[in-house]
């Protein structure tokens, strides 16, 4: 029996832009600072994150969208709650208007892109990621706080579609159907509708990243599986039950609880290896206008409390080119941690398409050693994706590209 | 988990004098197994009656925690001292009178914890079972657990917190709760004395003599209830044994008992609870630990459930969340609830467009 307590969400002012202003501690006692520098970057982050829910500064434009007769909602320069611009460009899609009337040179050139908010070949979901009414601006979308938990943004540019799912995990049936299928315990926290997904019609590419495909490359048989991996107290554990303990089965379906998955992505179309063709990091670091952005976890597990096994996958797209990086991420407790990074790069007018794919490992104690020991909280660093990322040693590395015809 | 931004911060307290034993710094083994307290034995005997102060001063606390504002170190410090009191006259099996409401894992989302209290009534008023994991994870472990603590020494006898896995030292320093204390006090002491009396909650409750409440499930070393009320409790979550067992195994479809792959850790089948249920006569094991998207689920032809209280499970998972009723008839009804919506609050992780590469 149950009793739903239907919710329905609404704050428009936990998404104004406000300026943050914090109070910095003065006379700090000795001994306290790295506390307070944590404070410090807590609060960075969470104005970095206050000023991210606007549009993209570096995206100016501040004519309304030709085709609509809205009038101005806002003022110049305030953010829109979500909902109440989501609905009103449901109603009226609007395909790139943007004129700008400050003239800087990129966005002369993403006048000429024919960018679409939604794709063009966006389903019936609704379109989560809308334009702004006042500028046009595409808005990131914004979390929902409503149950079914649901977002399914699009954009496309010329004929590059780009489309990423969010949902909640899977059900107890979805889960039991997929156990069967993928032959192996799902992850604890499984987003298993969860994609990212871009398409490119005329040149008959289709390249996602999607849950279920990438624990079907999880190792499940047990000849298959090359490492045994224990977590730290293991041996302690089996110690302690030697006598006591004799009907206790072995592990029946041993499989590898780590879910080290090599996943580089699902596609349609055959990649050409290549030592030559790189990702062109100076394209990638230039700052150009973030035209869409998302960011997911496919699924993660923590193993037991003792550590963390994740795939994440981000997108960001610019107008002329879009990145993808999904990053498998473990953490195991004193015994070791591993990367496994797959790059999707995407020149759009160039039809070019980049993967590469990089594995880093490393022993728990190698990297423990690397924290500096003046910092408060060591765990803190090994928490810390990117800064492990820096200190794992790369063990494999490829590149293939296709150039789509 | 990552760090939510919108979290409001606390700024680091400016003048406070810090104690000797509290600038602790973190060398592993110290703060590991930094539990000098010596384990005391549980006392028998009825609860002594709270003097009208502290309840008044209780009452005080509960109001302001329930606007999920923390309480000071001092606060806390009495609070944990009057707490240890009333949680050593509790057993290891905790005997619990119908009717009461037996809830899973809150993991420190503090304004999911008001629903709860709104969807099955406020406490006093209705019994409550939590079966652990109040902290970690959540961004308000120490509002959570400040608040289920107060009430339990209020209503001693209304409401029975039991320990997870998650309220142990080590766990805690990975999954949050050590790193909130820092956050909103600016030192560990607040950690170290809600983890030392972490070591005095009950391990597992009797509802009737015929549900079994506890967190993980069942011990190969546990053949019957009596077996429980023989450990030592009063002590860090150890890493094995009946007691780590009783806090950290699920059950399985498999028969029989199980090792897990990661090396540690059992797993229970559908004969292994009909035989518990059996020989100690009773009618369900009710546990928590496990995340369920519909907030409770029946394992072992409705011989085990699985109860989940944290919505929306570290704010995006999307799962919902459930509570069981269990009336005088011992008849049971499970209440499901979505999240709790506010303004400002992170509901699912945030991320500021980022230029990766």
């Amino acid at each position: 029996m149950s009793n739903n307590t239907n919710k329905t969400n609404q704050n428009p002012q936990a998404h104004g832009i406000e300026d943050p202003v914090f109070a910095v501690p003065t006379k700090l006692p000795p001994n306290q600072g790295i506390h307070t520098i944590q404070v410090n970057a807590a609060r960075e982050m969470f104005a970095t994150t206050v000023r991210a829910r606007g549009p993209p500064p570096t995206l100016i434009s501040t004519t309304r969208p030709i085709d609509s007769k809205e009038p101005p909602v806002n003022n110049l320069g305030t953010f829109l709650p979500p909902n109440a611009s989501r609905v009103s460009s449901k109603a009226t899609p609007v395909s790139k208007p943007v004129h700008n009337q400050h003239q800087h040179n990129h966005e002369r050139e993403i006048e000429n892109l024919n960018i679409q908010v939604p794709a063009k070949n966006h389903n019936d979901s609704k379109c989560t990621n809308p334009q702004c009414n006042h500028c046009g601006t595409v808005i990131i979308p914004s979390p929902v706080a409503s149950f079914p938990l649901e977002e399914t943004p699009s954009i496309s540019i010329g004929d590059w579609e780009i489309y990423t799912t969010k949902k909640p995990i899977l059900n107890s049936d979805e889960i039991d159907y997929y156990t069967d299928i993928l032959n192996l315990p799902l992850p604890e926290m499984i987003f298993g509708h969860n994609k990212v997904e871009i398409v490119n019609r005329s040149k008959n590419f289709k390249f996602n990243f999607n849950t279920i495909d990438s624990l079907k490359l999880v190792e499940n048989q047990k000849d298959e599986i090359k490492e045994v991996l224990k977590v730290a107290h293991s041996e302690k554990w089996f110690e302690s039950r030697l006598d006591k303990t004799e009907d206790v089965k072995e592990v029946l379906k041993p499989y590898d609880w780590t879910y080290a998955t090599n996943y580089k992505g699902s596609t349609n179309l055959e990649f050409q290896p290549s030592e030559e063709i790189q990702i062109p990091l100076n394209k990638l670091k230039q700052p150009d206008p973030i035209l869409f952005f998302d960011d997911m976890v496919l699924f993660e597990d923590e193993l037991a409390d003792n550590g963390i096994s994740l795939l994440n996958v981000k997108i960001r797209v610019m107008p002329e080119r879009l990145l993808i990086l999904s990053r498998f991420f473990l953490r195991v407790d004193n015994v070791i941690f591993k990367i496994k990074d797959t790059r999707v790069f995407v020149e759009f007018k160039e039809n070019l398409v980049i993967r590469s794919y990089k594995e880093q490992e490393a022993k728990y104690s190698d990297i423990l050693v690397k924290v500096n020991p003046m910092s408060g909280d060591p765990r803190a660093c090994l928490r810390d994706q990117n800064w492990i990322a820096t200190k794992l040693p790369i063990i494999k590395e490829e590149n293939e590209f296709i150039r789509l015809e | 988990m990552e760090l939510d931004p919108d979290v409001p911060m606390e700024d680091a307290i400016e003048d406070q004098s810090l104690e000797e034993d509290e600038q602790q710094h973190l060398s592993d083994d110290q703060v590991f197994y930094n539990n000098q307290q010596q384990p005391s034995i549980p006392k028998q005997g009825p609860l002594p009656d709270l003097s009208s102060s502290n309840i008044n001063q209780l009452d005080e606390w509960i109001e302001h925690l329930g606007k999920c504002q923390p309480l000071s170190e001092d606060n806390v410090r009495n609070l944990c001292k009057m707490a240890i009191d009333v949680l050593t006259f509790e057993e290891n099996v905790q005997p619990v009178n119908v009717p009461v409401t037996i809830c899973g894992d809150v993991h420190g989302q503090f304004h999911d914890l008001m629903e709860l209290f709104k969807i099955g009534g406020p406490c006093p008023d209705t019994n409550y079972l939590f079966m652990g994991d109040y902290v970690d994870r959540g961004y308000y472990s120490v509002e959570t657990v400040s608040y289920l603590v107060c009430m339990k020494v209020r209503y001693p006898n209304r409401i029975t917190i039991l320990r997870g896995n998650h309220e142990s030292r080590q766990i805690t320093q990975v999954y949050g709760f050590y790193d909130e204390c820092l956050r909103k006090y600016g030192s560990a002491t607040v950690w170290k004395l809600f983890t030392d009396l972490f070591d005095y909650f009950p391990i597992t409750a009797l509802v009737d003599n015929k549900i079994f409440c506890l967190h993980g499930g069942l011990s190969p070393m546990i053949e019957t209830i009596d077996q429980v009320r023989e450990l030592d409790r009063i002590q860090e979550v150890p890493h094995e044994g009946p007691m780590c067992d009783l806090l950290w195994s699920d059950p399985d479809d498999r028969g029989g008992w199980g090792i897990s792959p990661r090396g540690a850790g059992f797993t229970f089948g559908q004969d292994i609870s009909e035989q518990f249920n059996h020989t100690n006569g009773l009618s369900l094991i009710a546990r928590a630990h496990q995340l369920v998207m519909e907030g409770y689920s029946w394992s072992h032809q409705e011989s085990v459930v699985t109860i989940f209280s944290a919505p929306n499970y570290c704010y995006r998972c999307g799962n919902q969340a459930a509570i069981m009723e269990v009336d005088e008839q011992h008849n049971r009804q499970f209440l499901q609830y979505d999240p709790s919506v506010r303004p400002g609050e992170p509901t699912v992780t945030r991320k500021t467009p980022d230029y990766f590469l």
